[in-house]
């Protein structure tokens, strides 16, 4: 371990990172890895808690008013980007602005902040923020890299370019971007100037590292090839079977966090036969073994999900007894629904029709362990006569068959910070076509209520009893299937100090330092 | 008549733009064959466009156009230089190619140096050395071949890169950090020179020339340098076209597991999400350099092979 002393400056940190975005704007990227590197460069006005309240960041303060579609925030001073201009009202108002003009073409960053209607500069340190209804995540939304802030002077000069990433992407962030290589790495420095870090953040000046640099590494035997051999010090996503590995590693440490949200969830089509009757839902459903399944598919290393939600989401409520299965009961409601025979393979038949559902995914979307897992859920529902077809697809097939709801489950996970995820996947007004994600097609009038309310009222105690509702109707109907409560799994050599992590659970880089030689 | 080579220059260099021309043709009707909407290239994987940023898009990308009509005006673009932008990246292709071609060239070139000097080392030690050498040799050649290349590469790392710490994994570290994914691309183009060049002299060895300069008293591996050789060199030289096939296609692994920049892995990525003008320019540059590559060997070939030229062209081209 060696000493710890006070916090050293000065070093290059080096991350392998499993993937690589396509487009380094957050304002227009959805990828989680664009906002999660990007958090090096862009601020945002304030920062969400691990609990769910709000600190100050960018902004010092705020109000809502009574009515909940006006908010208004006292912006810090003397804070400024990279490339000299300050950070005032008009800056956030030209963000806020873009970000919802189409013409930007944002494809998450907009849909965070939908009833946006406009900002009002009140004053140089004074912002007053329309919304067309009132809108409880709005908050949290503000608190993610999506709605940080670029440089009024980049916006004006080169919108376009944002994307490209490199010296064009300024911010006021602890780093500044110098620049990157497709397919090998990002590189990032110090800025200097930075003295203006999200109130309670462990360290409040610059960063205390020269350089960080992200190594571009999709294969992960070889990331963690490179953390052990010393050529890199952190890396991300660490594959569960090699935990071990680094575990037995006495310079390494392993840090787990539980990103909010939803995790790897199957969702089923309920407009569709045989999913549309909610007693082969919840036979699926009793027939997932998933204590055994995601003993062999993570090594014992995730613990079944208990909800939809992942219990690091503000608003999470379990609704236990989903871990072993019974497959009487799944038996029993099955026959109920009229599939009471079985043919030669054992499949459950009605009228000569076997009962079969399709699950397909796209091999690039999926990494292995997932694949693994539609494995163990295929073998499950086998087990109680459900015949699971695995139809693998190209991706520019799978999105227009997916958008059609031409499927009986489909499979992925959303992390959020913010339990109004689940209108997006729930709401009967989310479909595919209309910019959502409701994989599941439900269109069920009291969930849409409780969603509806849930998103418009301000009060965090009543919010989590609607989403407690929700969660256990979801359970009750049978609309997904959780799987296993998500870990983003980091390695780390000891001589990397003061790794904090975000609401989100992304890594923060702003106050790590490197112990010992260098 | 004086205009005997340049008339078969000029005729073999439009046959050559056909060639570039019809391969980018079956790609882009390729491309389109394969089903899904070009609109969900341009917004991606993992966002479900709203109805009205699809129109926006699908007005702006001209995609309501008839096909007939997206590839006039994709290849009328292209005659004037303008290979278009990337719908993935939102950058025009050249600047994503820019930074890719360099690497993918580098390993491609430094590939083809290990694999020659090996071929040639194996060739000229084994041929016609009798039969427990010709017999390792072939064993040694087919396992080359063979062996996959995602394995050969990621046991290479581990040993040499992670157990013994001699060279880094990839990145801009020169020279050091290009050896193991140009070992790895090389071993499989090794292997099929190696026999191929072997095979050659084995055959030019036991030609009856062999045995007249043998007769003068020359040695042996003089014989096989200057004289075997230039025989064996043929038919190693007419799979040049297949070289650049096959070291595109080892690239797109090899790139991968040492997490090089590179073409092959821009390819890869462009083709999963439908990036049609990034995958075309891919094409139409791995076309034309096979093309160019075909042009010179049939250029050189004959210069090489007595039997080939006719009196005529010789002259003239000694004139």
């Amino acid at each position: 371990m060696g000493p710890s002393g006070p916090p050293r400056a000065g070093g290059t940190l080096t991350v392998a990172a499993d993937k690589e975005p396509d487009c380094y704007d957050p304002q227009v990227s959805p990828a989680d890895v664009t906002a999660s590197l990007m958090r090096n460069v862009y601020d945002s006005l304030i920062a969400q808690r691990p609990d769910g309240s709000f600190a100050p960041w960018l902004a010092t303060g705020w109000k809502v008013s009574g009515d909940g579609t006006v908010y208004t925030f006292r912006l810090r001073r003397g804070v400024t980007f990279t490339d000299g201009t300050p950070f005032d009202a008009t800056a956030v108002k030209v963000n806020l602005d873009r970000v919802a003009a189409p013409a930007t073409k944002s494809e998450y960053a907009a849909a965070l902040i939908e009833p946006y209607r406009s900002t009002t500069v009140v004053d140089r340190h004074t912002v007053r923020i329309r919304l067309s209804r009132p809108f409880a995540p709005f908050l949290s939304a503000l608190s993610t890299t999506y709605l940080g802030f670029h440089s009024p002077r980049s916006l004006h000069a080169a919108p376009g370019a944002l994307c490209a990433g490199g010296p064009s992407a300024v911010g006021t962030g602890p780093f500044r971007f110098v620049s990157h290589t497709k397919g090998l790495q990002a590189e990032f420095v110090r800025n200097p100037r930075y003295a203006w870090a999200p109130q309670g953040a462990g360290h409040q000046g610059p960063a205390y590292l020269d350089t960080l640099v992200y190594r571009f590494l999709p294969v992960g035997f070889v990331r963690i090839g490179a953390l052990l051999s010393g050529q890199a010090e952190v890396a991300d996503g660490v594959p569960p079977q090699h935990t071990r590995t680094v575990r037995a590693d006495r310079r390494m440490r392993l840090i787990g966090q539980v990103p909010p949200g939803v995790g790897y969830t199957y969702f089923l089509n309920t407009r569709r036969a045989p999913f549309a009757d909610r007693r082969i839902r919840l036979a699926a459903a009793c027939a997932l073994d998933r204590h055994t399944l995601l003993e062999s598919v993570y090594f014992g290393q995730r613990r079944p999900a208990d909800s939809v939600l992942s219990p690091a989401t503000p608003g999470h409520h379990p609704s236990p007894g989903a871990e072993r299965p019974d497959r009487a009961r799944a038996d029993r409601l099955l026959d109920a629904a009229g599939w009471d025979h079985r043919d030669q393979e054992g499949y459950r038949t009605w009228h000569g029709h076997r009962l079969s559902v399709d699950l397909p995914f796209v091999a690039d979307f999926t990494p292995p362990e997932q694949r693994t897992l539609d494995e163990g859920v295929r073998a499950d529902l086998g087990k109680v006569g459900i015949e699971v077809r695995l139809i693998r697809l190209a991706a520019n097939d799978f999105l227009p068959r997916r958008n059609a709801g031409r499927y009986d489950m489909v499979a992925f996970r959303w992390p959020a910070a913010d339990a109004d995820v689940l209108r997006t996947l729930f709401g009967s007004g989310q479909t595919f076509t209309q910019g959502g994600y409701n994989a599941s097609r439900t269109s069920d009038p009291a969930l849409d209520g409780w969603l509806r309310s849930a998103s418009t009222v301000g009060d965090r105690a009543r919010r989590d009893v609607l989403y407690a509702r929700i969660q256990r109707r979801i359970a009750a109907q049978g609309y997904a299937l959780p799987t296993a409560v998500d870990r983003r799994v980091v390695g780390a050599h000891r001589r990397v100090r003061g790794l904090a992590f975000d609401a989100h659970a992304w890594p923060l880089y702003q106050g790590v330092w490197l112990a010992g030689a260098r | 008549m004086r205009s005997g080579v340049p008339r078969y220059v000029l005729r073999r260099g439009i046959a050559a733009l056909a060639v570039v021309w019809g391969s980018v043709t079956v790609a882009f009707v390729a491309l389109h064959l394969i089903g899904g909407s070009p609109v969900d290239a341009v917004v991606g994987p993992t966002v479900s466009a709203t109805p009205g940023l699809r129109q926006q898009i699908i007005r702006a990308y001209g995609f309501d156009r008839p096909l007939v009509v997206q590839y006039g005006v994709w290849l009328g673009k292209l005659l004037t230089g303008d290979l278009g932008y990337s719908y993935q990246l939102n950058e025009p292709v050249p600047r994503v190619l820019a930074d890719q071609l360099g690497p993918t060239c580098q390993l491609a070139l430094a590939a083809v140096g290990v694999a020659v000097v090996v071929a040639l080392a194996t060739a000229l030690l084994a041929a016609g050395r009798g039969r427990v050498v010709t017999a390792v040799a072939a064993a040694g050649e087919m396992a080359a071949v063979s062996v996959p290349q995602f394995w050969f590469g990621l046991l290479a790392l581990s040993a040499v890169s992670f157990r013994w710490r001699l060279l880094p994994i990839a990145g801009d570290q020169g020279v050091a950090s290009l050896v193991l994914p140009a070992v790895t691309l090389a071993v499989p183009v090794a292997g099929t020179l190696a026999q191929v060049v072997r095979a050659g002299l084995e055959e030019a060895l036991a030609q009856p020339f062999a045995l007249t300069v043998r007769a003068r008293g020359v040695r042996e591996s003089a014989l096989r340098v200057r004289h075997a050789l230039r025989h064996a060199a043929l038919p190693a030289l007419n799979l040049a076209g297949w070289l650049a096939g096959s070291l595109l296609s080892g690239a797109v692994l090899v790139e991968t597991v040492f997490a090089r920049p590179g073409v092959g892995r821009v390819l890869i990525t462009a083709v999963t999400a439908k990036d049609t003008p990034v995958v075309m320019a891919v094409v139409m540059l791995s076309a034309t350099t096979f093309t160019v590559i075909n042009l010179l060997v049939d250029l050189v070939v004959p210069l090489l092979d007595p039997r080939l030229r006719d009196g005529r062209a010789t002259k003239e081209a000694r004139a």
